[in-house]
């Protein structure tokens, strides 16, 4: 991977104010995204994977400018776009979508699909006004949606088709990179096949870039290139995703996989179960060593002083950690 | 886990949520749907359109009556049964005193509700009365809704300071008890006639009720719109419209008022009601509508001093605003059944 | 009521002056109520000139509406009502609780006094059209019917010293008054070329007052004015209209007897010493001053002193020179209903004092 990334955050970092106070000091500031560095490049899927809190969203949104970076940097295609103003990221906008996790609340319930996908047609004038009609169907086509549905309003959808609808829309301008935020965990199981089956068709048709981000592991593995793990903020683990999947190098990747759910019949599929003992620290208040530090099994003195640097492995990937096993 | 490898691209025909099988309709007709349905919104919409009417109605009336019901009869004769009878008939038992106007003669030709103190027609008074206090409180209604819009779009969107300024001063307006502050307003303005620019207001003004009570309104709907704009600024919809890059007053217009109008909507019946009742009180304190003018509130006050001999002239606007506010509320309340998206389904 | 000696023959204003009598004003909050106690001090030295009293306490309350004293009277939680009652009472009163209720003549007359400093009243024109445009019967309507009231158009009320029948704003100008005569009130008008122009009546927030005020604004309406009503406290709208700094144009007041004589009426209410500008003590409320007439009343209270008849007559004539002038609109003279619970007794009637409470008793 020596090409120089799509996208890429550089120390990034996102706090907010939980409580202010007169007292200078006293205050608590929550750091959702705790100075990361990632980059994802031209052509991969990146899984972002991480609990609820872990701040995968909030990154997703800082990389795609939803919302304000508090410090840091966000590096698109070797612009730094971190602190353009609306004007200034309108190309950007144009090669940047994203994908929200809630069907029924990112699409406008007052207007029918065919006005909201050609809106932006029409704003960034991408096409002639008398062309946008072929290239909505086309998007209907991709998502493989019937034409008829350009009239309908998205409340006559089901999930899954809105969820279809929301990709078209990102679709729409041709974008190189697309940040999915949870695209299927509002889905039922089994609409969720359904659209991860068209995200992977997407991405060979039209050469897209994902930053998939996901706390479902088993849609990650189907999806992804290469993965993030995230913990309270900070990135602990990045690699293939075989890689990681086969031999988890962090401590709190290997409890997470060994999570997942295995059929009883399988022996071979069956793997030790690691239960993590310990609290989950406050979010505003993390320990001043490894945040994993109160849960790990294998912690040490050093753990508990020290923050790790994400640093790499032999085989290629990076860890954040002080005892990686060799 | 393992999942199907193998992409099963189905076309949109899934057994369990086939698109349903409309013409595309949408959320506003859906509501339109359920408010038809609704009977008693129905009724109370009739009533509100009999009332309207009859006010329009107020000239012709007073026209095919032959008689200028703002003018005091003191001394005229109606003809009742053949008979010529004075207006203000003067008493004939005991003592003789008293005069007392003539009492409802349920004849649609003349003194149907009977006379006031000075002689004139209730019944046309009545409407032309209803005439005043209706347009004086659509006028207000309107008024307070685009300023409430106005203030409500840009502290909830704009935020920061802006918002923090504009809500501040709400605030501080709402704080006044509205009559206190409607009667301050309505004592401090109507002593002399003012001038705005190239605009003179004179002191018996229809515009300075309008104004006054659309201003005095102006935090009551202003900050749940606030609250609605808030709520709407952060939801997926619209942070989908910034992603896309699209320009803010393209944003307010197609996806965040779209989305405030039923707000505004269901609040038009509510401010009708608390407008007309608000009038009333202060023309019957003698700030509102100013005579030779009248309104429902009015009305009551000539009425009063004739409670005990002739009540019809101060219960026949008291029952107009009655079944004008009742109808205007019941309206309301469905109105803000059929519009909430939280759909109870189709 | 005596008075000391040095007393100053000038207006006190609010100062109270000493006097003497059976009654002595124990307390006084204008909220609340007045209380007269009698006088323990007091010997009766004559029974004509100052007869002792009755009753031993006199409370005057303050507060209740006219509505509600009537009201009060008829359950006998009050003795007498000081206003006059409603008109929707007077039926009421007047068959039910006849032999409560005592209805007598009063030397007093309702007016409108006119701004003669003030545009449009300042064209004598426009006064005099006003007076012809007024329908009398029509206040007597308002004020409570014919029994209650007769229309006038002088200033000296019926039966007064120096009154003589006359008038002349009717439409059959003689000794009395018949119709009003609107042609001749709208040819003045126009003359005058003052149609148009706004003028604002202001009365009290009485009942009677309020409707003689709306009468008036149709009236004025009717002869091409653009006319409205502005209704004052009546606990302050007789020192309103007199002040010239509220810029008054029209009011609506009356004027009771102080003492038997044409000057208590003219002289007070019309004489230049009468007009104070920017006091609230400007009894002359029109600010008509006329040297000539004022040095013709000066010779006619003069001549009172040795020939009262002479004199009488010269008042008359004094009085209808005022009404060439208009300075006011006379409009009806009202008669005085004194409505009394059932345990009050011995009522006796003064014109001068009206209702001469100290004689009464209750059971």
């Amino acid at each position: 991977m020596t090409a120089a990334p799509l996208i890429e955050a550089r120390a990034l970092t996102r706090e907010f104010v939980l409580r202010r106070s007169w007292v200078p000091g006293s205050g608590q500031t929550l750091r959702a995204v705790d100075r990361v560095d990632l980059a994802v490049h031209k052509g991969e899927t990146l899984g972002l994977v991480g609990e609820s809190g872990s701040g995968k969203s909030t990154l997703g949104r800082c990389l795609t400018r939803l919302i304000e970076t508090t410090d840091g940097a966000v590096v698109f295609d070797g612009q730094d776009v971190t602190r353009l103003g609306t004007r200034g990221l309108r190309p950007f906008r144009r090669s940047v979508q994203m994908i929200f996790q809630d069907p029924s609340s990112s699409l406008n319930p007052r207007r029918r699909v065919g006005d909201i996908l050609s809106e932006p047609l029409a704003i960034h004038s991408i096409h002639p006004a008398r062309e946008i009609p072929g290239r909505l169907r086309e998007l209907m086509d991709l998502v493989g949606l019937p034409a008829a549905a350009l009239d309908r309003f998205p409340h006559e959808f089901s999930g899954g088709q809105r969820q279809r609808i929301g990709i078209a829309r990102a679709l729409a301008m041709e974008p190189r990179l697309i940040v999915a935020d949870e695209p299927v965990s509002a889905l039922d199981v089994s609409v969720q096949a359904q659209v991860v089956n068209l995200f992977a068709d997407l991405r060979e048709r039209l050469s897209l870039t994902y930053l998939f981000i996901a706390h479902d592991l088993g849609v990650v593995r189907q999806v992804s290139t290469r993965v993030a793990i995230m913990y309270l903020g900070s990135v602990m683990e990045t690699g293939g995703t075989d890689t990681i999947f086969d031999a988890p190098a962090h401590p709190y990747t290997e409890a997470l996989l060994s999570a997942i759910p295995v059929p009883v019949a399988d022996p071979a599929a069956r793997r030790r179960r690691i239960i993590l003992k310990g609290e989950i620290p406050n979010a505003a208040n993390p320990p001043k060593g490894c945040k994993f530090v109160t849960r790990c099994p294998y912690a040490q003195d050093l753990c508990r002083a020290e923050r790790p640097a994400l640093r790499p492995l032999a085989d290629g990937r990076l860890v954040a950690c002080h005892f990686p096993p060799s | 886990m393992s999942l199907p490898s193998e992409p099963v691209l189905a076309p949109a025909a899934e057994p369990a949520d086939a698109v349903r099988p409309a013409e595309g309709r949408g959320p506003w007709r859906t509501a339109l749907r359920r408010l038809r349905r609704n009977r008693s919104a129905m009724v109370s919409l009739a009533v509100l359109l009999a009332v309207a009417a009859l006010t329009l109605l107020a000239p012709a009336y007073a026209g095919w009556l032959g008689i200028d019901p703002f003018r005091s009869n003191l001394a005229g004769t109606w003809v009742i049964d053949g008979q010529s009878v004075p207006v203000m008939e003067p008493s004939t038992t005991g003592l003789g005193l008293g005069v007392t106007p003539i009492g409802p003669t349920w004849d649609l030709g003349g003194y149907f509700l009977g006379a006031d103190n000075q002689g004139r027609d209730v019944a046309a008074r009545l409407l032309y009365g209803g005439r005043n206090s209706l347009v004086i409180a659509g006028s207000a209604t309107v008024l307070c809704l685009i300023l409430a819009t106005l203030v409500g779009l840009v502290a909830g969107y704009m935020g920061g300071i802006v918002d923090t300024v504009l809500s501040r001063i709400l605030d501080v307006l709402w704080a006044f008890p509205v009559y206190l502050l409607a009667i301050s307003l309505s004592i401090v303005l109507l002593t002399s006639a003012f001038t705005i620019g190239p605009v003179t207001i004179t002191a018996g003004s229809l515009l300075l009720p309008i104004g006054i009570i659309g201003v005095i309104y102006v935090p009551y709907v202003a900050r749940p719109i606030r609250a609605q704009v808030l709520t709407l600024r952060q939801s997926e919809f619209v942070l989908a419209a910034i992603g896309l890059g699209l320009p803010t007053r393209r944003i307010l217009r197609k996806d965040v008022l779209p989305n405030l109008l039923p707000t505004i909507i269901v609040f038009v019946p509510i401010l009708l009601a608390l407008a007309i009742t608000t009038e009333s009180a202060l023309s019957y304190l003698s700030i509102g509508v100013q005579p030779p003018d009248a309104s429902w509130g009015t009305i009551i006050q000539d009425g009063q001093t004739l409670l005990y001999s002739r009540p019809w002239v101060a219960l026949a606007p008291g029952l107009a605003i009655v079944a004008t506010v009742l109808a205007l509320n019941v309206l309301g309340d469905a109105v803000r059944d059929a519009l909430d998206a939280r759909g109870h389904g189709r | 009521m005596i008075l000391p000696a040095e007393t100053p023959a000038t207006d006190a204003g609010v100062n109270p002056i000493p006097g003497t009598g059976p009654y002595y004003f124990e307390s006084y909050n204008p909220n609340e109520s007045l209380v007269m106690v009698r006088n323990p001090h007091f010997k009766e030295w004559s029974q004509d000139a100052q007869p002792d009293g009755y009753v031993d306490r006199i409370e005057y309350g303050f507060g209740l509406t006219d509505e509600a004293q009537v009201t009060a009277v008829q359950n006998g939680q009050a003795d007498w009502m000081f206003d006059q009652p409603p008109a929707d009472r007077l039926n009421e009163i007047g068959t039910q609780y006849a032999e409560q209720v005592h209805v007598n003549p009063l030397t007093a007359f309702w007016y409108a006094p006119m701004n003669v400093n003030m545009a449009p009243f300042d064209d004598v024109r426009v006064r005099q059209a006003l007076n012809y445009a007024v329908d009398r019967n029509a206040l007597v309507q308002v004020f409570g019917g014919p029994v209650l009231a007769q229309p006038v158009c002088q200033i000296l009320p019926p039966g007064f010293p120096g009154h003589e029948d006359s008038c002349v704003y009717t439409q059959n100008p003689g000794t009395a008054w018949t119709a009003p005569d609107m042609d001749k009130a709208r040819a003045l008008v126009e003359e005058s070329g003052t149609a148009g122009q706004d003028v604002t009546v202001v009365v009290e927030d009485t009942t009677v007052s309020r409707g003689v005020g709306t009468y008036l604004q149709s009236v004025l309406t009717d002869l091409g004015y653009n006319a409205s009503v502005n209704a004052i406290s009546s606990n302050i709208q007789f020192t309103y209209i007199q002040n010239t700094n509220n810029n008054v144009q029209i009011s609506v007041s009356q004027w009771y007897q102080d003492y038997p004589a044409a000057s208590n009426f003219l002289n007070v209410l019309l004489s230049c010493a009468s007009f104070h500008p920017g006091s609230d003590a400007s009894v002359n409320i029109s600010g008509y001053c006329n040297e000539e007439l004022d040095a013709r009343m000066q010779a006619a209270m003069e001549l009172a002193v040795t020939d009262p008849e002479a004199a009488n007559a010269e008042w008359a004539k004094i009085d209808q020179a005022f009404m060439e002038e208009a300075p006011v609109v006379p409009l009806f003279t009202p008669k005085s209903i004194d409505f009394l619970s059932t345990r009050v007794g011995n009522y006796m009637f003064s014109n001068q004092y009206k209702w001469v409470m100290s004689e009464a008793w209750v059971q």
